[in-house]
Formats: C-alpha cells, structure tokens, sequence
C-alpha cells in the first residue's frame, strides 16, 4: 500500500530509512551471532533494542505493517531475554524470515513509498504470533480471542486526576509510553479498538508531553533521573502478550544509553557532497602538477623573487597532497560494511545446501573506497555463494576425506601499497585444472594443442572467461545469472584484478587487487597516430626502446624478444583499430592478468596524475577504454584499460599468451 | 576547451506575453535541410569544439568533447540518419549539446541558423520518407519562410534501449 508522508515528514522519513537499514544489517549480524551463543543476554538486550528503535521509527511514520512485524520480532526477544521462550534454530528461521519482509518494506518504502500490504505480511505475522505463543510449528490463523486470554492485567497505582478511561487502557495494554499505546491502540482490529473518545483522551496528553511516569507511581526503585528521553525509546513493560517479569526489562537499559551517547559524534554527509568536493580537489590537484611543471622551469632562473614563489609553491603543493589525502579518507569506509552481510549469507545458503560452514571475517577494518566498496557486494556474495555450493564438501565427504566436519570460509580484506587486497578462501575440494581444461574445450573456448601447454594458472583463468560458467552448472544457489566472467569483468572496471589459486582436496583462495582509490591515477601518456592515450601506471611493467630486430612474428602473432623473455606483442594501433603506418619508437609492457603483454606505442610524454571521468552513458561499455581526463589545456585524453582491451581479442590469442 | 567559439544560448528575445503557447526551436543546418530540436533540450549550443575520437564505437560516434570540466559523447546525425554529405570536422565542429536519458549528448550539425518560434497549430506530421530521416525521430515539420523545418525528437533519438 502507498504511504503518505507530509512534506514536513519527509525529512524524518529519510533520517529514519538510513537508520533502518543500518539497524537492519546489525540485526542481520547479531541474530547470527547469536544462534551461536543463543543464552547471550547482553546480545539478546542488544537485538530488543534495535529491532524496538525500528518499530518505533516506523510507528512515528504510521507504517503499519513494518510496525506489526517489529513488533512482533520485539516481543519474541522480550521472552527471549526474560527466559521464557527457547531460542530454536527453526524459531530463528522465521525470525529472519521476518527481518527479510522489513527489509522489504524498507527497501520499497525508499524505491515506490509504499510498503507491504497486510495482506503480504499475515502469513509471516502468522508465523511470529506461533513463536510468540510457544508453539512449535508455526500454524495458520491465529485468532485473536486466545491471544487476548492469556493477558493478565497488572495492577497499577495512578496519580491523582487521570482519567478512568485512560486508567482503563494502561491496566489493559500495559504501562508504556503513550505514543506507543497509542500506536498499539490504532493498529488494532476496529472491532478491539477503544472508542474514538479514549483515543482522542490519549492523543492530548500526548500533546500536553505527559509521558506514563506523569500517570503512575512508580512500583519499584525509580528510574534514575534524565533517563527520560530512553525511556521513550523502550518500552519497559512489554505489551499486552507479555506483561509479566518487566523487571528485567528495565536492568536491560543502561547500556543503550552509552550506545546512543557514542553516537553523536558522527555527521552524515549526502555523499554528492562528497563527490563533489573529490572533483574540486582533483582539479587543484591537476594544476598544482601544472603549477610545479612551470616553476621546475622557471627555477634555472637565478632571482630572489623566483626563488620565493618555488618555495610558497613548495608549500602550497604539500598542503594540496595533504588535503586530496584528507577528501579521499573521507569517501573510505571500512570493508565491514560489505562483509557484514555475509554471516547471514552464509549461514542460510550453508543451511539451503545441508553443508556445515564457518565463516571467518579478517580485516573488516580495512579502508577502501566507498564507490569501489558499493561495487564489490555482488561480486563477492558471488564468490562466497561459489565456495560453499561448489568449494565445500557435504559433512559425510569431509569426514571420508578426513578433513573437519565444519568447512570454513575465510573472507579478508587488508592493504599493500596503494592497493587493497580482498581475499576469500575456502579448505573445500577445490579445482581441478584439467577438469576446467576440458571443459573449455568443450565449450570451444580453447584447442586441445592449447590445454597442453597451459599452465594451472592459466586453466584457473579460463573460468574468467565469458561463456565458461553455463546453466547446467547454475544450481539454485549460485545461479543469479552472474557469471564469474562478471565478476572478472567487474573487478577489471574498478582497475582491480583478480586470480585463482587451487589446490585439488586442500581448497581454493580466489585474491582480488583493487586500488584504494577510484578518482585520481597516475598514467603513462602514449600516442599513436597523434592521438594521445593514457595508461594506468599500475598496469605497466616496463618501458624499452622499440628495436625491430628483437621482434619476430610467430603465426599470426608477432612476439618480443626482451632479456630471455618472450612478449606477445600488439601496436595499440591495432588494438584500437587506428590507422598503422608510422614508425613505432616505445614498447609498454603492460600486466594483464597473469601474463605480460607488449603494446607498441610511437610517442611517448611520460608520466601524469589524472583524474578519471567517465565518458557517459551512451558510451558505458567501450571496450579498451575505462575513461578519459580533461588536460590542462582542454584537451579530453581517453585512459586505456588494458585489461578489457586484450580481453576482447582474447579468444583470439588464449592459449598463445 | 575552447572557449572562444561559444554561443551561449541567451539573447533570444524574451516575449512578455508567456501565455502564448508559441514552442522555441534552436534550428541548424545538416546538408541543405533545415532541422530543428525544442529549446528545453539544448544543454548549450558551441562552435569549434575539438572532438577526442573513441575507438572501437559505433561509426555515428564522433567522439568525446569536454563540456564544463566533464566529458560528454558527441554523435554524427548524419551517420546516424545515413545523410550523404561533408565528412565532419573533428577539430573544430559546431555542436548543440542536448539533455537526454542518457545524459548529455553533444551533435554535430553543419551550422546554427538560430532560434524561431513556432507555435504547435503549425506542426504537420512529417512526410513520408521526405528527408531520409526515420519519422520515427521526427516530432513534425514546420513551414517557415518557404523552408522545410523538421522537428527532431530528442528524447526519442536518444534513450535506454540505445
């Protein structure tokens, strides 16, 4: 159902959606970890906790069925901590459940504003109301007569001057803040609803700012002062279902007031702000090197006033690199905030598949670019999906072949130079190179005479290749019509790379290397046919002298002789398919995945920091080209990507590099 | 970037009376034929821009230019409607910068003749296969002055599914 948010909501509406989803993934998180320690109190407070702020944020917006199932999760946790509910595996099974329809709604709360009809959460609200009433099985139709029954009314001591009919409320539903009674109170069935009167009766003491504590004397030891504002955001008595033990409740509370103090001290920033700040350095950064440039030449000049300007140059180029530094920190964020989705990922499908799995995450502190880490998600849930369905062995094969009933998944992150590593490793059957041999054959991707003479490096990398994984190897599980050549291909998009390293029996490890930062790079400038070409710094090895007499054409390919070495070697005219007659004067040895390649250029101007943009949509998937950059004098110069640019000829060449 | 050569698209005499319904057209030149695109399209009309070819595209693509510090595609209409007619320039092309789907698009014309009104009554559906451009791309034409205008359809031209 639509919902409607007044234009003055709207901004409560987007400070709630980004507290959802960061409350929905910590939920994701602790719900796992707390099927492996399933008598963890403090966890138990925490996940009330949450799932309470939630259905809280959610009832301020009138979102009634993220409200029902929040509610239902909070209840179910409230018996949880107060010990009297059990937690099962199958119980969390549907409390997951029950996050996922959230994370539903939130989701199309931000896509469509609107949010699942009652009708699509009954059956899970069904399921939660089972739980919650102690039954095994999740039934159907939960009437709402026995849920009432079971309420035992508690006794409470008013102040003087409430209203009876308010009285009459609180002894029912319990001794909550009003907001919340209120939210309780609409959300029920008009047929159970007080009448319109009690309603509007609450509604103005809202208005007046009572709170419940102004309503009744306290039973117990009172709340220590200022803790009002927590308060609001706990219920300390639980609803209507479970109205007893509420003492424990309250010892829960202390701790979420430390949570919410360490909070503060965080701005969220729309990350367009951010953008647009990296692209206003970006540019300073490009003419302080033009600046440098001109004063490098100007220093053969021997005169006081020069000698100064090179100094405040000297100074204002520090503070440049300090303060690019300073914005890139700014769009880093900790790798944790992809791979803290994968406790729940793996726990489910290592369920789906009957394997048993551990996951083990290292690294999560590492730093990497918030644009590359927005791009990394589906690749690497990709590649976890691959290990379990394919990498580890069903518990009875472990055991056979000896190795721990419990397969682990290792998935880490950590830095070298200015390149982030991201690995994910699996102890599971791992690949067998000529399996994958012939299976490229098969497909047609490579000759027989080729598999020969390919090492297990290279056969790993035929995985790569487009048209290797195919649907008779799609399993229900890692199957979503990604390929690994997407995931190759995407890793190569953010100028990162990616290889595989397998041991038959022992497992497989598949490393990623990506740059820590997307924006700006250092290239090498070519040219062909006076056009002018970039190439990222990272990806070459070497540069030497072109000498004719060192090449030799082999087939229908022509190789360089460099030391001992042999290069498959191209002009980047051809690659590019630019006109091929000048004379060729440099060789950039160029890295493509496991093999050094040699690209033939005519001119060469050295090296310069650009920043990359993109060449817009219409022309997104160029082959050859990861963007382009503006030159001091206006000039649009286009970046080469090595690596999909020999991709592309690369089932040309497979087997000959 | 060259700036020199740029014809911002202001200066067009703004009418006191908004009530009338009369449509603005920047129009331009491709061979002989008179072609215009609605005025809300235009991102910005340049002349002499230098164009960066990209290899390995569709033959209509140009290139890329620099619009403003951000690279944007510039098409060949010609190609693109298979005109007959003068190779484009790549070093110093008059192009009008349009807002579509797919962001800014740069298209290389022969010559800005400039900005008319026109009001919709006048629009007549175009004529069979008349100019050799797909109809589909083509709002109407226009009688001007004893000229053909033809009304492109940027948004149509230039959309998702490419």
């Amino acid at each position: 159902m639509k919902v409607n948010i007044p234009e003055d909501m709207k901004e409560i509406l987007d400070e709630f959606l980004v507290e959802a989803d960061e409350i929905i993934e910590q939920l994701d998180n602790d719900l796992i970890a707390l099927e492996e320690n399933p008598e963890d109190k403090e966890l138990l407070n925490k996940i009330f906790r949450e799932i309470h702020t939630l259905k809280g944020g959610a009832g301020f917006l009138n979102l009634t069925t993220i409200v029902e199932i929040a509610h239902k999760i909070e209840d179910i946790f409230n018996k949880l901590r107060n010990d009297e509910l059990k937690l099962t595996s199958d119980m969390m099974d549907i409390i997951l459940e029950g996050i996922d329809k959230l994370k539903e709604g939130i989701y199309r709360l931000r896509e469509d504003m609107e949010i699942p009809d009652e009708d699509e959460v009954r059956e899970i609200s069904e399921k939660l109301q089972a739980i919650l009433e102690g039954k095994e099985i999740p039934s159907v139709q939960q009437s709402g007569e026995s849920e009432k029954e079971k309420t035992t009314p508690e006794e409470y001591e008013f102040v003087e001057g409430v209203d009876e009919d308010i009285k009459d409320l609180i002894t029912t539903f319990g001794a909550k803040n009003l907001e919340e009674l209120l939210e309780d109170i609409i959300l029920l069935p008009p047929a159970e609803r007080p009448p319109m009167s009690v309603i509007e009766k609450l509604e103005k003491l809202i208005e007046e700012g009572k709170d419940i504590k102004d309503l009744i004397k306290p039973k117990e030891a009172s709340k220590p002062a200022g803790e009002k504002k927590e308060t609001q955001a706990t219920p300390e008595v639980k609803e209507q279902k479970a109205p007893r033990k509420e003492e424990k409740a309250k010892s829960a509370k202390p701790q979420q007031k430390k949570k919410s103090e360490k909070k503060e001290d965080v701005i969220r920033v729309d990350v367009e702000r951010v953008e647009a700040l990296m692209n206003l350095v970006g540019e300073l950064v490009l003419d302080r090197n033009r600046i440098v440039k001109l004063a490098s030449l100007l220093s053969q000049k021997e005169d006081p006033l020069v000698e100064e300007l090179i100094e405040s140059i000297t100074g204002m180029s520090r503070t440049v690199s300090d303060l690019q530094d300073a914005v890139m920190k700014l769009r880093m964020q900790p790798v944790k905030k992809i791979f803290s989705k994968f406790p729940r990922v793996v726990r489910d499908l290592a369920k789906k598949l009957n394997k048993k799995v551990q996951l083990i995450l290292e690294g999560e502190d590492t730093e990497i670019d918030r644009s590359i880490l927005d791009k990394l998600e589906d690749p690497l849930i990709h590649l976890v999906r691959n290990a379990i369905d394919h990498g580890i062995e069903p518990p009875e094969e472990r055991i056979k072949a000896g190795k721990p009933e419990v397969g682990t998944i290792k998935l880490g992150a950590y830095q070298e130079g200015d390149r982030i590593i991201i690995y994910i490793e699996d102890d599971g059957r791992g690949i067998d190179p000529e399996k994958v041999k012939r299976k490229a054959i098969e497909k047609g991707l490579i000759t027989p005479e080729q598999a020969e003479n390919m090492s297990d490096k290279e056969a790993f990398e035929l995985i790569f290749m487009p048209g290797f994984s195919t649907v008779e190897q799609v399993s229900d599980v890692s199957g979503r019509g990604v390929g690994m050549d997407v995931v190759a291909s995407t890793i190569h998009s953010l100028r990162g790379n990616i290889e595989i390293e397998s041991h038959p029996g022992q497992g497989t490890k598949i490393i990623m290397k990506l740059p820590l930062t997307v924006a700006i790079i250092r290239t090498l400038m070519v040219a062909v046919n006076d056009r002018i070409f970039a190439i990222p710094l990272f990806s070459v090895v070497e540069i030497v002298k072109y000498k004719p007499e060192n090449v030799k054409r082999v087939g229908h390919f022509k190789s360089l002789m460099l030391r001992d070495e042999v290069f498959l070697l191209f002009t980047l005219n051809e690659l590019f398919e630019i006109e091929d007659e000048k004379e060729k004067r440099y060789v950039v040895i160029v890295k493509v995945g496991e093999k050094n390649i040699a690209i033939a250029v005519e001119e060469m101007f050295g090296e310069e920091e650009i920043v990359i943009k993109p060449l817009g949509e219409l022309l997104e998937d160029v082959k050859g080209i990861a963007g382009a950059t503006i030159t001091g004098d206006g000039k649009v110069v286009l970046i080469v990507d090595p690596n999909s640019l020999i991709q592309d000829i690369k089932t040309n060449i497979v087997g000959v590099i | 970037m060259a700036n020199n050569g740029e014809m911002q698209v202001v200066g067009i005499k703004e009418l006191k009376e908004e009530i009338s319904r009369e449509e603005r057209i920047i129009t331009f030149r491709l061979n002989d034929e008179l072609i215009g695109v609605d005025i809300n399209d235009v991102t910005k009309i340049t002349t002499d821009v230098e164009i960066t070819p990209v290899p390995k595209t569709k033959p209509y693509i140009m290139g890329v230019m620099n619009l403003r510090g951000n690279i944007i595609p510039v098409v060949s209409l010609k190609k693109m409607f298979n005109l007959q007619g003068q190779e484009e320039n790549l070093e110093s092309a008059t192009v009008i910068v349009v807002e579509t789907d797919l962001g800014n698009i740069g298209i290389s014309v022969d010559k800005i003749e400039g900005a008319v009104k026109i009001f919709p009554e006048d629009i007549q559906p175009p004529p069979m296969n008349a100019v050799g451009i797909d109809p589909e791309y083509i709002k109407g034409v226009v009688m001007l002055n004893n000229d053909l205008l033809i009304l492109l359809d940027i948004k149509k031209i230039f959309n998702k599914r490419g």
